[in-house]
């Protein structure tokens, strides 16, 4: 392996401005920001989440994201936020996957979904040398396109009740290679019946750039639920087939918040993958928030679709696992 | 054969799907936010050379396949079996069936060299050079000095194959052709 870092000055040098004038935007608004510890001894419930264990005798987990923190903190001041940090998943590993990557956290107090949205592709308007894409796709709005709406319209069935015997037909129907997709039926398994059925029916006519809104109950995480519309207060802003930032219209319910827990705590057990605590404290500041949007964005993958790159191996100073 | 799972796929691996060896063109790895994970992968069927689009779902494995590429000398045909010899100075040589010969069939004339990809020890594809040499046996006669109008007539060649070429080429005359478009390319010194 070489010594040397694997990008050019150029792109070190775009990504560097880039930083900047996220930073320059943010503040403007004013947004103020923070740091988070990225070790803490809680660690994601979602099943999809793997946390790296760093010291097995003190339970610490490197963060798959400061949202626990941050939350705390809007909790606290009622105040924006945003944190730039590294956060961690295990085994995300692919061209547009590092383990280890960096993400920009921001809640803006006050804000709803939509707000959230705007304010996110004004943020994306004010960054230097923006891409055809983004110009072409800005120049017109960008779309914003309702998951369940879009299910609907092309299974004719509703991505909450449709039974998990229809969804596993389904998948069987599309490709038999993820017949695998697990024998426990649950929440769990609809919505990864609904991620294999989206990324391989769905997503492939969707626009180049958009808002992807409206999504089913089960990938609510922690999101809102809008009960009469029968959707999850979330969104996606996807860029040619890849996901750039997920943003949420905030819960403020600690009961709801714990449900959700025991759910994805149920699912972890029946697949036998490692328990994850409760937390506590996030719950607690969970019911203290004042009304809030937040949104996480993947600024690798922003600096790699911005400088047209394909893959974040071309914008990563130090690519993993060999650095 | 040991097994691949898909953290471990990468372009060029050779795996078993549905019976048939594969060599896997493309692996991308695909998560939404917080969801399932998968890897949508493209594999070439080693045996009929289609390319197949499948998606895993991630940590699932495939058997690897114990296939190899070898370069080797065409020989002659006893209209079953197409024999080859390595090139490697072993002399070894091997038989293949129609179906491994396949589109290889129109084009292989003696000491052509090939990729005979080895399944299991068992031929399963011959690929002919990209490019052949080859000697016309049957064309309408040439008209003298029309090189430029741009027509175009077929020519049979001597192993059996049509192609079209131009309308001054003559009987007798050797042609080059590109084996992947069966395209003619332009005249040739020897066949």
């Amino acid at each position: 392996m070489s010594w040397r870092p694997e990008v050019s000055w150029s792109v070190l040098h775009a990504r560097g401005e880039l930083l900047v004038a996220i930073r320059a935007h943010l503040a403007s608004l004013p947004v103020l920001e923070i740091s988070t510890p990225a070790l803490s001894k809680s660690a994601a419930v979602d099943p999809h989440l793997q946390s790296f264990s760093v010291d097995e005798g003190a339970d610490l987990f490197l963060q798959t994201s400061p949202e626990s923190f941050l939350k705390r903190v809007v909790a606290a001041y009622g105040q924006s936020v945003f944190e730039i940090t590294h956060a961690f998943r295990k085994n995300d590993q692919g061209q547009r996957h590092n383990p280890e990557f960096i993400l920009l956290e921001w809640y803006q107090v006050g804000s709803d979904l939509s707000a959230l949205m705007d304010a996110l592709t004004t943020l994306l308007n004010s960054l230097p040398r923006p891409p055809m894409v983004w110009r072409d796709s800005a120049s017109r709005g960008i779309k914003r396109c309702s998951y369940t709406a879009l299910f609907k319209a092309h299974f004719g069935l509703d991505p909450n009740t449709v039974s998990y015997d229809v969804l596993a037909q389904l998948v069987d129907k599309a490709e038999a290679d993820v017949g695998h997709l697990g024998s426990i039926y649950d929440e769990q398994f609809r919505s990864d019946c609904l991620d294999y059925l989206f990324l391989k029916e769905i997503a492939p006519a969707l626009p180049n750039c958009f808002y992807l809104i409206e999504f089913p109950i089960c990938q609510a995480a922690l999101a809102e639920i809008d009960d009469e519309g029968g959707f999850a207060k979330r969104f996606e802003l996807y860029w040619q087939g890849i996901e750039l930032a997920n943003g949420y219209q905030e819960l403020r319910d600690s009961e709801a918040l714990y449900r959700r827990y025991k759910a994805h705590d149920q699912a972890r057990r029946d697949r036998g993958l490692e328990r994850v605590d409760f937390d506590n404290r996030l719950a607690d500041a969970s019911g203290r928030l004042p009304s809030c949007a937040g949104v996480a964005l993947g600024i690798d993958r922003l600096i790699m679709v911005w400088l047209e790159k394909q893959c974040l191996g071309d914008v990563t100073l130090f690519g993993w696992p060999d650095h | 054969m040991a097994n691949f799972s898909t953290n471990e796929f990468k372009s060029g691996l050779k795996v078993l799907l549905e019976g048939d060896p594969c060599s896997i063109v493309e692996n991308e790895f695909v998560k939404p936010g917080k969801g399932q994970a998968f890897n949508r992968v493209r594999l070439k069927n080693l045996k009929t050379g289609r390319v197949w689009e499948r998606t895993f779902k991630s940590g699932e494995s495939l058997e690897g396949a114990d296939v190899m590429e070898h370069e080797m000398e065409y020989m002659y045909s006893d209209g079953e079996y197409w024999h080859f010899m390595k090139t490697d100075d072993s002399y070894e040589q091997i038989a293949a069936d129609k179906n491994a010969v396949s589109d290889a069939i129109h084009w292989l004339k003696d000491n052509s060299r090939c990729t005979v990809t080895l399944w299991n020890d068992v031929p399963i594809l011959v690929l002919a050079p990209n490019f052949v040499d080859l000697e016309i046996t049957e064309t309408d006669p040439g008209l003298k000095g029309d090189t430029a109008t741009g027509g175009s007539k077929p020519a049979t060649l001597s192993t059996g194959a049509v192609v079209k070429v131009p309308l001054f080429i003559n009987i007798g005359e050797s042609i080059r052709v590109d084996t992947r478009t069966g395209e003619y390319q332009g005249r040739s010194k020897s066949a």
